[in-house]
């Protein structure tokens, strides 16, 4: 059998199988909880949320958690497999895109799931589309979907930025890179509803093209930061 | 195949502390050198960099020609076993040996399975349940059957006992006849590890102090032994590094090769000329003012 040889392909399907596994496990405890939610609390909570609403805020974090989790589990066990570290900075883009896309995908399948089976709001009805417009439904649907990933993405990308800051410099330069997290999840908040830090919320009425890209501006930094901070970091022993 | 090593003017400091001053080798591949230097001499930063654990800052690197910094090739040839802590790592033995087949272009499965057993690791336990030895053992099971072009152990026989050790070193003699690589070997158990060196840095205060083969190693040292007067007489212009008296006899370890002449004059004397062992140039080239 021929050895992988450690590309940012390779290494991106890994660890998106990898992460998939504990998303799918993530994403079926909330779920169950959801439902529990769902029962317990009577018709008059469970009319108005949808399991996308009553899951977003805790994606986000649990991506943000991901994003840590990148750098401590598995950089030293790549690099110590012989992987440079430009691959596999490539390779933690491409599967954080991936998974925040799966995630997406995942939830508003069970969104509808569930808004067929049990008869609770789907994602359109919390967007108050009722027309049978096919247009309305699908813009409103991909709007969710783009305004998620990126969201999540940008979750997902803080965590990793927090989690090298402290594995490359001292905790000072970490606990600045927390508060430019903060900035950053303030500035996301201003661009989309449903994230758990916003500025001038009541201003917040951006056109979507605008927030796109800015939201695409906000990823491109922490990417280049990232990769600033993981070109030519020691690794620890 | 193996791997070359060249480094010149290798310069690190950590802080204001200069912890490799200025390093020049040359390491032949295909050979098992012993890196030996006291603590702190700067063993593992030599290591790490020659592992693209850490960046040259100042000097350079050249490992098969090329620089090894983020270089797939060489990064992929080079494997590091070092002391590693056990307690985050929840994988199952068997399949941390069953994954290294599509890392390691070189891997042999059974090769490692046979050294696990050989060494006695429970393949059904998790690496975290294993003794600090047991885990060492893991570790250097990875590295010979990993079949690395340039293998570096660093101080990685930890934890191991006695038995385990000698099992270890006679894998690396077996595996050098089959399977030729560069192996580093940075150690402090220098006497029962010099019989497999083939070449030998001795690194103090992140300077290269000695740097030569095992063989012409043990021709720069000797022991004098005879009465005191004439050893005295005789070693007054050789260099001496260490010196023990009993009664009236004396001996003194010499650092230097000794020439037809002066070896004729010591058997007229009749004192006693010996061999030096790597443990003892080591312990005695590298001791401190204070330690003599």
């Amino acid at each position: 059998m021929s050895a992988i040889i450690l590309t940012p392909k390779k290494i991106a399907r890994l660890l998106f199988t990898e992460q998939l596994k504990w998303s799918i496990w993530f994403l079926s405890f909330m779920f169950v909880i959801y439902i529990g939610f769902l029962i317990f609390s009577g018709d008059s909570i469970a009319s108005f949320i949808d399991v996308v609403h009553f899951s977003n805020g805790s994606i986000s974090i649990y991506l943000f958690v991901i994003g840590i989790l990148a750098m401590s589990t598995f950089f030293r066990y790549y690099i110590n497999l012989g992987a440079t570290r430009k691959n596999f900075f490539l390779g933690v883009i491409a599967s954080s895109m991936l998974l925040t896309i799966a995630i997406t995908v995942i939830i508003t399948f069970l969104s509808f799931v569930i808004h067929f089976i049990a008869g609770t709001p789907s994602i359109l009805d919390m967007a108050n589309i009722r027309s049978s417009n096919l247009l309305d439904s699908i813009l409103t649907l991909l709007q969710f979907f783009i305004s998620s990933v990126m969201v999540y993405m940008i979750y997902y990308l803080m965590g990793w930025m927090i989690s090298l800051t402290f594995y490359r410099s001292s905790w000072l330069y970490g606990l600045l890179s927390i508060a430019a997290a903060i900035v950053i999840a303030g500035i996301t908040g201003f661009l989309w509803e449903g994230t758990h830090i916003s500025f001038f919320s009541h201003i917040s009425d951006l056109p979507v093209l605008v927030s796109i890209l800015l939201s695409l501006l906000i990823i491109g930094l922490l990417f280049t930061i990232n990769y600033r901070l993981i070109k030519d970091v020691t690794v620890k022993m | 195949m193996a791997y070359s090593i060249e480094a010149s003017n290798l310069t690190v400091y950590y802080k204001k502390f200069k912890a490799l001053d200025r390093v020049n080798l040359t390491l032949s591949p295909g050979r098992v050198h012993g890196i030996l230097g006291r603590n702190g001499a700067g063993k593992t930063t030599l290591l790490t960099h020659l592992a693209s654990f850490q960046k040259v800052k100042q000097g350079s690197i050249l490992i098969d020609g090329e620089d090894p910094f983020e270089n797939e090739r060489i990064m992929r040839g080079t494997t590091f076993i070092y002391d590693k802590d056990n307690s985050y790592d929840y994988e199952k033995i068997d399949d941390v040996l069953k994954e290294l087949i599509y890392f390691r272009p070189n891997f042999d499965e059974d090769y490692a399975r046979a050294l696990a057993k050989k060494f006695k690791i429970p393949m059904d336990k998790k690496a975290d349940q294993l003794s600090k030895g047991q885990y060492s053992a893991l570790q250097v099971t990875i590295g010979l059957a990993s079949r690395s072009p340039l293998t570096i152990f660093d101080e990685a026989y930890l934890g191991m006992d006695a038995p385990t050790r000698e099992l270890f070193y006679k894998e690396i003699l077996r595996e050098q006849e089959r399977h030729p690589r560069t192996i580093l070997f940075s150690t402090h158990l220098v006497s029962e590890m010099e019989y497999l060196f083939d070449e030998v840095l001795i690194i103090d205060k992140g300077r290269v102090l000695l740097q030569d083969t095992s063989d012409q190693l043990l021709e720069e040292g000797f022991s004098i032994t005879g009465p005191k007067e004439d050893v005295d007489a005789f070693a007054r212009e050789l260099k001496i590094i260490h010196e023990e008296s009993l009664g009236g006899t004396k001996s003194v370890m010499v650092f230097g090769a000794l020439t037809e002449q002066e070896q004729q004059e010591a058997a007229k004397l009749g004192l006693e000329i010996g061999t030096l062992s790597l443990n003892n140039l080591f312990i005695h080239l590298t001791k401190e003012e204070d330690e003599v």
